[in-house]
This record gives C-alpha cells, sequence and structure tokens, in this order.
C-alpha cells in the first residue's frame, strides 16, 4: 500500500526548519529538497507555508538571514540558526519527544478490557 | 558565500547591523530563484519544461500574485519585529558600552557622579522647600484661585500699607452682604494656648475660626465632623473642637476613640469633633494644632470682651468668596463703603465724636501662595537660595563638560578609527551622550537622597513652624529631579559629544593622541572663566550674609540676653485679677530664686521683647510742651525690685529701684535715657519732677536707665518711666525674668518651669525662654542665608577647583613630552611651573573681574535682604578676591610641580 503524504502537525514546521539549518546554513529551496529527502517523501511541505515559516524564525531572531551566491551562480537568500535558535531547537526537542513518547505510549498501550 | 563585514565585527565596532527591509522586490526575488531550482530539478525527473513550471507553482498552493501578497505580508511583520528589537538593542548596547567605557575610568566616573548629585540635590532640596512655599496652592481648599483675603489699605502721607488684620464686626457686616459675598470665613491665631494643666500643661498652636470657615474653605474633616451652623453665633457656648491631623497623630497617635472625649484648653474643657485632613493648615501654611469657635475668643482673652462690636481691635483676618459674576475690584469698592459706615458709626457712639478710618481702604488679593508671599522676606529669601542652588548646578554642569571635552580629545584616536570604520556620526553621537546619562542616571539617584536629607534639613532649621506633611519626598520633587537630570546631560554633554564626534579623521589618525590637545582649549578656558566667575558671585553672597549675621548678632540690646529668661503665664484668661495675679507672680519669683543656679529674679508688667505698651501721660512743672519720641510713648513699666539686676540693664546716671521703693510705693521713676536726653538736653534728670497721669504731687526721678531694645532693627528708643510695682498702677504683673549665674540660661529653662508650674495644680502653662531663643526667629533669615550662602559657596568654591585642577593636570599630560624636551634643554624648574600655573591663575582673575562685576550689578537684588550691611562691602569683595586666588594658585601649583619633574628620558623616549 502506498503511503499517504502526512500533513504536519501545527508548530513542527519551525522545529523541523531549525533542525535542517542546524545542519549548515541554507537557502529555501535546500531546506525544502532537505525535508523531503529526510523524510524520504513521507513529508508535504507547503512551500508557501515554508517561507512564511522562515520569516517568522527569522523575526523572532531564532534564524538571521543574509544574500549570498549558489554552486551555480545564483543569487539566493541563506538562513542560519543563531545562538537562540540552538537553544531553542534543543528545548522544544526534548519537549516534542517527551510529548509523542507519552501520546504513543498511551496510544499502543496494552488495551483494558 | 560572501558577507561585507561580519556581523560580529560590526557589532564589536558599533557598525550599524544592517538589516535592510526586506522590500517586496527581495521577497520576489528569493522566491523566483526557488522556482527555477525547483523546476529545474523536475525536468531533471523527466517533466517537460510546462509541467515542471506549472507543479512548481502548485507547490506554493495558489496563483503567484496570491502567493506573493501573502509572504510580503508575512516579511513585513517580520521587518517590524527586527526593527523595534533593534532598535532597544541599541540604547541597552549603547548604555552598556558607556558603562564598560567608564568602567574602565572610574575616577572620572566617581568625579562627575558625585559632582551631579551634589548639584542635582541641592536644586531638588530648594525646590521641595520653594514648592510648598511658593508653587502650590494650599492643601485641602477646593478651588483656591476664587477664594480671596480682605486686607486694609492703610494710606497716611507718604506711605502705603497693606494689612491683614481685620475688625470681628467687619466679618459680621460682610456676612450680612449676601448679595455679593457667597462665604465669608473669619480666623485668628491665638497666642499662648496652654493644653493641658498643671505639671502636664503645654503649649499649643490655636486658630479661632467661624462656623462658616471651612465651608468656606471647602474642606472635608478626616474624621468626625468639621464646625457648622452648631457653633454659629457670638455666644461662647460651643464647647468643641477640631484637631489637626499632625496634632492627633502626634498627641493621639491617630486613635480614632477621640472624638467626643473632652480636652482641656486654656480654663475651658472642650469636646472633640472632628479631626481636620492631613497636612491640612488653613490658608497659611504655618503649622495649626487645634481649631476652636471664634464665640470664644472672649473666654481666651478678656481684652476681647466686647469683641462682637468693636471696631477698635483688629484681630480676625478676613477670607471671602464672590457671588458669581462680581468682580474683585467691584466687591472691594463695597467692602469699602460697608467698612468705612461700620466704623464711623462705632468711633461716633464710641467717643460722642465723628471719627474715621481715614483713607483707608479694603482691597481683596487671591490667597494663592506666590501672590501671598510675594514680599515675604522668608519666600524672597528661599527664591534667592533656589537662584543660588541653580548657580551651583551651572557650575557643576560646567565642570562635567570640561572633563568630557578632556576625555573627548584623549579619545579623538578611537573615535578617528570608528568614523574611518565608517561608524556613522550620529551613533557616535549617541554612544557619547550615553556615557552621559549614565552619569546624569547614577548622579540623580544620589541626589534624590542628598535631597531627602537637604530638605528635612531646610524645614527643620528655615522653616520648622510651617505644617509641612510628613514625607519628605513627593512625586513633584522626584519629577524634578528627573527633569534636572535631563537638563545636567543638555547641559554637560551635548557640546563634548558634539565637539568630540567630528574630529578631522586623517589628522588624528595621522598624528595620534599626543598633539591632541596642545594647549586648553578656548571652550574650557571660557569654562574655567566662567566657573571662576560664578564661584565669586556666590562667595561675595556669602560674605554678605556672613557679614549681616555678626552685625545682627552683635546689635547692643542694653541688656544681657542668653543669661536672662524670661516667663510668662497667660494666668488672665483664667480670671486672675490684679492683686491675684501680683501674688502668684511674687510666689513664682520666690520659687525661681531656690532653683539652684539662678541668680536673681525680678518681676515687671511688660516684656521686654514682646513689644507690650502701657501708655503713661507725663508732664513737667513749669513746661507746656514737651518733646514727643518718633516711636511714640512715654510708656511706663511697673517693675519689681532687682529688675536692672536680673535684666543687665545699665544705670547711665542715678541709682535703680530698691525693694525699698517697691515695698512702700515711693513716688520715685527710672527714665529712659532717650527720654532724659530729650527733656533734658545736656542736663542732670535726676531729683527732677515729674507729674505722672496728672496726679497732684511729684515723682523724682532717681535715675537714667540705658535705652532698652525690643527689635535688633529698631533705631529710636521709646521714651520710657520705671516706677515701683504696686497697686497704684493697674498694668499688674506680667512677666518674671530671671538671671542665670551662667554665662548661658538654656538649662535653666526646664527647672524654672517646673518650679513655677507646681505652684497650683491648675495652672495654664508657664512659658520659659531665653531672651536670645525669643530673639532667634528675628536673627533667623540672616542666619539661614549665611549657612546656606556659605555651604553653596563652598560647595561652587570646591567644583570649580576641581575643575581648574583637572583642567591643568590634563593639559600637563599631553605636554609632557614638551615638557621633557625643555627640561632637558635646560629650563629651570621655576620657569616650567610658572608657566603652567599661568594659564590657570589667568582664567581665575578674568573669572574673578567678571564675578565682581556681576555680583555689583546683582547686590542689589539682596539689600533688603541685608542687615546694616551694603552690598557694595568691599570687605566681601575681597575675601571672595582672596579666597579665589589661593584656591586658584593651590589647584593650579601641584600639576605645575608635576610639569617641573617629568623625565626628560621618559618623556622623550615615550609613545
Amino acid at each position: 500500500m502506498r503511503q499517504q503524504a502526512l500533513s504536519l502537525v501545527k508548530g513542527t514546521l519551525d522545529l523541523l526548519i531549525l533542525r535542517a539549518l542546524a545542519w549548515q546554513p541554507m537557502h529555501g529551496f535546500e531546506i525544502s529538497s532537505w525535508l523531503e529527502e529526510r523524510s524520504s517523501g513521507a513529508l508535504d511541505v507547503d512551500d508557501s507555508a515554508l517561507y512564511q515559516g522562515l520569516y517568522r524564525l527569522e523575526g523572532r531572531e531564532l534564524i538571521a538571514a543574509e544574500w549570498g551566491i549558489t554552486e551555480n551562480g545564483r543569487r539566493a537568500r541563506y538562513y542560519k540558526v543563531t545562538s537562540r535558535g540552538k537553544a531553542h531547537l534543543k528545548q522544544e526537542t526534548a519537549t516534542w519527544v517527551r510529548y509523542t513518547e507519552t501520546v504513543t505510549g498511551i496510544l499502543t498501550g496494552p488495551q483494558e478490557a | 558565500m560572501t558577507f561585507d563585514i561580519r556581523p560580529r565585527i560590526r557589532r564589536a565596532f558599533r557598525l550599524s547591523l544592517r538589516r535592510p527591509d526586506m522590500s517586496e522586490r527581495e521577497i520576489e526575488e528569493e522566491l523566483r530563484t526557488h522556482v527555477a531550482l525547483r523546476v529545474s530539478q523536475l525536468i531533471e525527473r523527466g517533466l517537460t519544461p510546462a509541467d515542471a513550471e506549472r507543479q512548481a507553482l502548485a507547490r506554493f498552493g495558489g496563483s503567484w500574485e496570491d502567493v506573493l501578497s501573502r509572504l510580503s505580508a508575512a516579511g513585513h511583520v517580520r521587518d517590524g519585529r527586527l526593527q523595534a528589537r533593534e532598535r532597544i538593542d541599541a540604547v541597552w548596547g549603547d548604555l552598556r558600552y558607556a558603562m564598560r567605557t567608564l568602567s574602565r575610568q572610574p575616577a572620572f566616573a566617581v568625579v562627575v557622579v558625585l559632582t551631579f548629585a551634589l548639584g542635582i540635590g541641592a536644586n531638588a532640596s530648594m525646590f521641595g522647600v520653594i514648592d510648598r512655599l511658593l508653587l502650590r496652592p494650599p492643601p485641602h481648599v477646593a478651588a483656591p484661585g476664587e477664594l480671596l483675603e480682605v486686607n486694609r489699605v492703610a494710606t497716611q502721607p507718604g506711605i502705603s500699607q497693606m494689612l491683614v488684620n481685620m475688625q470681628y464686626p467687619l466679618y459680621t457686616r460682610l456676612r450680612a452682604d449676601t448679595a455679593a459675598f457667597r462665604e465669608v470665613a473669619a480666623s485668628s491665631f491665638i497666642v499662648g494656648l496652654t493644653l493641658g494643666s498643671g505639671a502636664g500643661a503645654e503649649q499649643v498652636l490655636g486658630v479661632f475660626v467661624n462656623s462658616d470657615y471651612f465651608r468656606t474653605l471647602g474642606t472635608r474633616p478626616a474624621l468626625g465632623r468639621l464646625f457648622g451652623s452648631q457653633e454659629d453665633g457670638d455666644v461662647p457656648s460651643s464647647d468643641v473642637v477640631v484637631l489637626s491631623h499632625g496634632f492627633w497623630q502626634r498627641r493621639f497617635a491617630g486613635d480614632p476613640s477621640i472624638l467626643g472625649k473632652p480636652l482641656r484648653v486654656g480654663p475651658r474643657s472642650l469636646t472633640v469633633v472632628g479631626v481636620a485632613p492631613e497636612s491640612f493648615s488653613g490658608v497659611d501654611p504655618r503649622r495649626v494644632d487645634m481649631w476652636i469657635p471664634i464665640n470664644q475668643a472672649a473666654v481666651y482673652h478678656l481684652a476681647l470682651e466686647q469683641f462682637p462690636t468693636h471696631w477698635g481691635s483688629v484681630w480676625v483676618r478676613i477670607h471671602v468668596r464672590l457671588k458669581p459674576g462680581l468682580s474683585a475690584s467691584e466687591a472691594a469698592a463695597r467692602a469699602t463703603t460697608i467698612y468705612r459706615s461700620g466704623f464711623s458709626q462705632w468711633a461716633g457712639a464710641a467717643t460722642g465724636k465723628a471719627g474715621g478710618p481715614g483713607g483707608d481702604r479694603l482691597a481683596l488679593r487671591s490667597i494663592l501662595p506666590a501672590e501671598q508671599l510675594a514680599d515675604n522676606p522668608e519666600a524672597k529669601l528661599a527664591r534667592l537660595l533656589f537662584a543660588v542652588a541653580a548657580v551651583v548646578l551651572v557650575i557643576a554642569c560646567a565642570n562635567v563638560a570640561s572633563l568630557a571635552l578632556a576625555r573627548g580629545a584623549e579619545r579623538r584616536r578611537e573615535i578617528a578609527v570608528r568614523l574611518a570604520l565608517g561608524v556613522s556620526r550620529w551613533r557616535l553621537f549617541r554612544m557619547l551622550v550615553a556615557e552621559m546619562m549614565v552619569l546624569a542616571i547614577c548622579g540623580g539617584a544620589i541626589a534624590i537622597v542628598v535631597a531627602q536629607w537637604g530638605i528635612s534639613l531646610l524645614q527643620r532649621t528655615l522653616l520648622n513652624d510651617f505644617a509641612w506633611t510628613e514625607s519628605v519626598l513627593d512625586p513633584r520633587v522626584l519629577v524634578v529631579t528627573l527633569g534636572l537630570v535631563l537638563l545636567t546631560i543638555v547641559l554637560a554633554g551635548l557640546a563634548p559629544a558634539l565637539r568630540a564626534s567630528r574630529p578631522d579623521v586623517v589628522d588624528a589618525l595621522k598624528t595620534g593622541g599626543r598633539e591632541g590637545g596642545v594647549a586648553l582649549s578656548r571652550v574650557r578656558s571660557a569654562l574655567m572663566i566662567a566657573q571662576a566667575a560664578l564661584s565669586v558671585v556666590l562667595i561675595v553672597g556669602a560674605s554678605l550674609f556672613v557679614q549681616s549675621l555678626k552685625e545682627a548678632a552683635s546689635v547692643r540690646l542694653g541688656y544681657e540676653t542668653s543669661r536672662v529668661l524670661s516667663a510668662t503665664m497667660d494666668v488672665e484668661s483664667y480670671g486672675y485679677s490684679i492683686p491675684a495675679r501680683g501674688a502668684l507672680y511674687a510666689d513664682m519669683r520666690e520659687r525661681a530664686i531656690a532653683v539652684p543656679g539662678v541668680a536673681d529674679a525680678a518681676i515687671s508688667s511688660t516684656h521686654p521683647l514682646l513689644g507690650w505698651r502701657f501708655g503713661v501721660r507725663v508732664s513737667v512743672p513749669g513746661r507746656d510742651s514737651l518733646p514727643r519720641s518718633p516711636v511714640g510713648g512715654p510708656f511706663y513699666n511697673a517693675v519689681g525690685a532687682g529688675y536692672f539686676s536680673t535684666l543687665g540693664l545699665r544705670l547711665v546716671e542715678g541709682r535703680p529701684l530698691t525693694s525699698a521703693d517697691v515695698s512702700a510705693e515711693s513716688r520715685v521713676a527710672v527714665v529712659s535715657e532717650a527720654m532724659a536726653r530729650a527733656y533734658w538736653p545736656g542736663e542732670r534728670a535726676v531729683d527732677r519732677c515729674i507729674v505722672l497721669r496728672g496726679d497732684s504731687v511729684c515723682t523724682t526721678v532717681v535715675g537714667v536707665a540705658a535705652d532698652a531694645k525690643e527689635r535688633l532693627q529698631a533705631t529710636d528708643a521709646p521714651f520710657l518711666v520705671y516706677v515701683p510695682l504696686g497697686s497704684r498702677w493697674n498694668a499688674g504683673a506680667n512677666t518674671l525674668l530671671v538671671r542665670s549665674r551662667a554665662a548661658d540660661g538654656a538649662p535653666l529653662v526646664e527647672p524654672v518651669r517646673r518650679a513655677m508650674q507646681g505652684l497650683a495644680p491648675d495652672l495654664p502653662y508657664a512659658d520659659v525662654q531665653s531672651l536670645a531663643d525669643l530673639l532667634a526667629p528675628e536673627i533667623r533669615p540672616w542666619r539661614t542665608a549665611a549657612t546656606l550662602f556659605s555651604l553653596f559657596g563652598a560647595l561652587a568654591l570646591v567644583i570649580a577647583a576641581g575643575g581648574l585642577y583637572s583642567a591643568i593636570s590634563y593639559s600637563v599630560t599631553q605636554r609632557r613630552h614638551e615638557y621633557g624636551v625643555r627640561t632637558a634643554l635646560g629650563a629651570r624648574v621655576s620657569d616650567i611651573v610658572r608657566q603652567v600655573m599661568d594659564q590657570g591663575v589667568r582664567a581665575a582673575l578674568i573669572g574673578l573681574a567678571l564675578g565682581s562685576v556681576i555680583a555689583f550689578v546683582a547686590g542689589r537684588f539682596v539689600e533688603t535682604l541685608l542687615f546694616q550691611t551694603s552690598p557694595r562691602s568691599p570687605s566681601a569683595f575681597a575675601v571672595a578676591a582672596a579666597l579665589i586666588v589661593i584656591v586658584a594658585l593651590v589647584a593650579t601649583f601641584v600639576p605645575a610641580w608635576r610639569a617641573s619633574r617629568v623625565d626628560p628620558v621618559a618623556a622623550l623616549r615615550g609613545d
């Protein structure tokens, strides 16, 4: 059976963008490709939502942007995580993991008779 | 990836972190890149270019315009947030940077902060006092601008006098004229009111008020009720009292159960019916303990028995509110008519012939303190001291500006580097102002502490009989302090910042710091001259007031003041007859003499300082007319044995009155020197015959006493006849004078008071004070002015000296190299010292000349506040000149000495 693309749970996109940029500074298209690659196409990220997320994170100073040149000579806006962004990512990842473990535990635990 | 200058470097050098508004064009460019990359990715995966483009756009979920507008909106939100944060960061960053820079030069920071603290603190203190005294309307008075005081303008040829005390029947008549006067209040301070009796008796400050008083002022009670129609009428039937909030707190610890309790006030027991609101003291700022219905007046002062109809005594103050539509001048004209007709009627009935108030007319004056206190000398003095404090602040700011200029010159190179790196001048300017801001804010914080201390000091010393609120620091003082902080930033910070932020970049980079400020800059010299000039003005002022104080303190009154105590007891209102009073005072005299440390005591019918006077008709057989004194008289004083020796009053001729004279009630008298000289110029007065009160027999003059002054500023002495105290003189005994063995009688005040008070259980308060203390309020204005002026003058001098010292030291440091070369070339120590000192001393001398001119011109403003001292007193100017020259020499000698000690080798090798 072909798996249907998962739509994103609210608030997780920001976390995923931060995770992607923690790897290395990237421009928008690279982030989109990175997410596709990492989820093996399972995550369906709307490009418009991606840019809105980027601007939101930039406004909160969790990421910073600067114009740069891509490998094949195009001008592109590169994003990188700020130190505040790193701290935020670490904290939110821990929360997310605890949250999903709890929810998963309840959902897949032994059913009471 | 290329970045012009990395953000961290930008941050380090305070370059602007350029986060450009991402315009819509930029967002579009970013998205187009994204789409282009997506299209080529999809083509690689095998789609046709047309399909690839369609799918790439589809992944944005909408039409291109749609997407663009949605993301532009998101971009705007982001830009707004970033800009706001950047602005906050910039200010905070400036402040933090300023603190870091300053912490590297703690000496500079400490000097500036302390200078600011003293300058601002002095001003905030003076404001705190001026505010309550001159600027604020009386608290708890509704619509104070509409409340008017009725004053009497007494015009005599050449003189026009404004009198505040009026007649009681005038109040009654104004109240009856309801067409003009909506409300009328009458009030009168009570002299010598006793609370309690016997050993526990104490003196309180009371005011008689009419039943409409509180309603007219628009005051509401803090507790219970204030006076109303129950207290109406002229019959002394209302045995009630309203307490002031301060007195209620002080005496009864704010106990609300005081309502309905009886309070022994003077001879009566009054019921407490209410408490006035906090800090309410009526129209005047003077402290009040309680208010008593005015219909009780006759109970407390026998002299006021006829008060409801008596136009002969002036003792009430009248405040009115007018009917709407009536102007103050119309109302004043009406009041004048009422006054003249009332007075003439009474005078006609009283003396049997028509007489009247002459050219007197009534005026209505606003009660607003600024107008009321316009010509009160204490208010004038407070204003003058406020101006003086402002001058101190200006000197402080000049000092800080001068220091900051020096620092600016020192940092020329650093600033040039920043400018070369592209820091905007605006940003540089902000950084420099931020430093001054940090310093001024720290100074302001300390100034609040200084002000708190200063205000309470001023309240206790300068104006201790005013009703001050409990809290010393009120919001208005804090606001003014903040304003002063901003002012100091502008005065002390702007010029140096402007100057420092525009050096010649190339020049500064090329030559470095050494030649940064070769000589004292013109601006710094000007500041030094200005400081010296202002200091001179303050010192001249201080010397003038010190001189006045000395004059006032050394006035010869003709008798001793610190050794002699006077004791009075208001037994009149307790129903004592004249003989009973005589017996009581005789007993008190015996008791007082028994107190250890008392040398002698004497009874008299008047008081040397309080201005009680009893007139007497004097004639000399064989002379039709006698000379008159410009200050009135003749008056008589009936005195007991030992009067002259107790008071220390010298006999210029003849003998004093003896105890034999007193017990025999002999027809003998001692006359005052002024009288003797006027009656018998150049001849002996002793053994002359004078006739008193139209007697049929002679009274023999046995002695002539030196003139006794009642006032410091009295010029002419009244004609005075001293007669033996006895039944023939109905002034009776009123005062007991006590002479101390020790030069200072103050320690005897309490023992004497206790001895007198213990005589009977229900006596009123015995008011015992040394004559020096009674005189103190008269000397107080000069004492206060001399103290504060000297304090401010010293402060100004210290600040100016510090400024001079730092300016010269700075210039010496800058020119170390030069002095090294000179020393190496054989310059003598004295040459270098003289050369360095020359700069500072010259500035001080120019300042001295300038300041002397200012002080000379400004002298006429203080003329009326001085005591027998000319505002052009040469000695005051000499003191200022000497001080300024000495200070300039000391302040410049130290750095000059250091300049002469520069090691030529080290100086030449350095840099």
